[in-house]
């Protein structure tokens, strides 16, 4: 028999833990929480961005949003008791930051897209979600600013920005070599591409000082334009630039290689490029 | 909402329009993890402060646990209304199968936590009686059921927890 004293007792801890799991709390405690766990996402999108921008350039600024972020992130976990998060953290952010500083600029860079993507992404989200347009515009428009200021502080760092590839008239370009002395790329022309014809001197530019500079030519004679093969099979193309450049010094250079497409019904040629971005040890 | 504030102000004074003010926005979250359709958790949410209009139960400070805690079966008793009139639809389970709000205790009471346990019918009727006071008649009441059932359902509950208690080694 279990005694009605007995029951009441149970009945009150087990209202306890009813009330506590349906967080049954007045309104105002609720808001507090809420405002808490903005705080929390707020913060995080400090974080992302502080991680971002020591990922793609080491400058004070990001430096010190960093650390005023984690110190903020500290007192949270501190608070909330969660230290071991905390230090996870930490550690992330710490790993993460040394390894956007030992990687290479390509790396580097596409570190600093994602950062820039998922915190663009993440403000957006959270601005919609919690219908709190003007805040989160702010720090909108500071992220698109600061952006503009990284991109320009791009500039002048040491790695030039990653063009890529460029594949003019629809010309698969593959680069197979590329070495001081040369560089070997295999081009395959798609169907219905017409007649297209490879100009084999290609123009190298030495990225120098945040710029783009012509190296200068020593033969800057043309040389034929070299007909791409109609029945679409691959074209490997050798490009030798000791006798127009000579052997490259040790730098991040781009080469240029003029593609041009004969017009049908006319005596002119459409001319588009394809570079190759590289880096000479 | 307006009208409905007006309508408790009228009806049963400050003290329901505090309780409405305060608790309709983490109630309606309550009722939302029971039917799962938000016009539903709305229903549910109204259904609970017309029966307290209708039945007045005795109301402490809109703060206290007690207040708190009636509140939470009320709505879960509401929800489940709710389930049980849409139940001929086939994605509603049935009736045996419904579960209450999941609630964990940490405690050294036993008993507390073979209640949290119990089919969440007989739990509403122990809370009421036991934590809240009321006699069986009340809980009928304010339960909207016959007396009878809220005597069938506590004399269920009592077997299932001594019942649960045995299993656990406890001597009743």
């Amino acid at each position: 028999m279990i005694q009605d004293r007995d029951l009441r007792i149970a009945a009150e801890e087990a209202a306890k833990a009813l009330v506590a799991a349906a967080e049954l709390t007045p309104e105002k405690q609720f808001l507090k929480k809420v405002n808490r766990q903005r705080l929390r996402a707020e913060l995080m999108l400090v974080w992302v961005f502080a991680v971002w921008a020591v990922g793609t350039a080491w400058h004070p600024i990001p430096l010190i949003a960093a650390a005023l972020a984690l110190g903020q992130q500290a007192v949270e976990c501190i608070r909330a008791r969660r230290l071991q998060t905390w230090s996870i953290a930490v550690v992330a952010v710490i790993a993460l930051a040394c390894w956007a500083s030992l990687s290479g600029g390509a790396v580097r860079q596409l570190l600093g897209l994602l950062f820039h993507g998922l915190a663009l992404a993440f403000a957006v989200g959270v601005c919609i979600r919690e219908k709190r347009p003007v805040p989160w515009a702010v720090l909108l428009a500071l992220l698109v600013l600061l952006s503009g200021w990284q991109n320009a502080d791009a500039e002048h760092a040491d790695v030039p920005p990653e063009l890529g590839e460029s594949s003019p008239f629809g010309l698969q370009v593959q680069l197979d070599r590329v070495d001081e002395s040369g560089m070997t790329v295999t081009l395959t022309r798609p169907a219905g591409a017409g007649s297209l014809f490879a100009d084999g001197q290609a123009e190298i530019v030495l990225y120098k000082d945040g710029k783009w500079n012509r190296l200068y030519s020593l033969d800057p004679g043309k040389k034929p334009l070299i007909p791409l093969p109609e029945d679409g099979s691959p074209y490997t193309l050798e490009v030798d630039w000791r006798s127009t450049y000579g052997t490259l010094e040790p730098g991040w250079y781009r080469v240029a290689v003029d593609v041009q497409r004969a017009v049908p019904g006319a005596t002119f040629f459409q001319s588009s490029y394809f570079s190759v971005q590289f880096e000479i040890k | 909402v307006l009208m409905f504030l007006q309508v408790l102000q009228e009806q049963m004074g400050p003290k329901l329009e505090k309780i409405y003010t305060l608790y309709r926005a983490a109630l309606v979250r309550v009722a939302l993890g029971l039917v799962k359709q938000p016009a539903d958790a709305e229903d549910a949410v109204h259904r609970v402060f017309e029966r307290m209009i209708r039945n007045s139960p005795r109301l402490e400070e809109p703060e206290s646990l007690r207040t708190r805690a009636y509140l939470v079966v009320a709505v879960e008793h509401a929800a489940l209304d709710i389930l049980r009139e849409r139940s001929g639809r086939a994605e509603v389970p049935l009736e045996e199968d419904w579960a209450g709000l999941e609630a964990e205790y940490s405690g050294e009471n036993i008993l507390a936590d073979c209640i949290l346990k119990l089919p969440v019918r007989q739990r509403e009727v122990i809370l009421l009686r036991y934590h809240q006071g009321y006699t069986q008649r009340e809980t009928a009441n304010l339960l909207e059921v016959s007396p009878g059932t809220v005597q069938d359902a506590e004399g269920r509950a009592k077997a299932n927890l001594r019942r649960m208690l045995a299993e656990r080694g406890v001597e009743v």
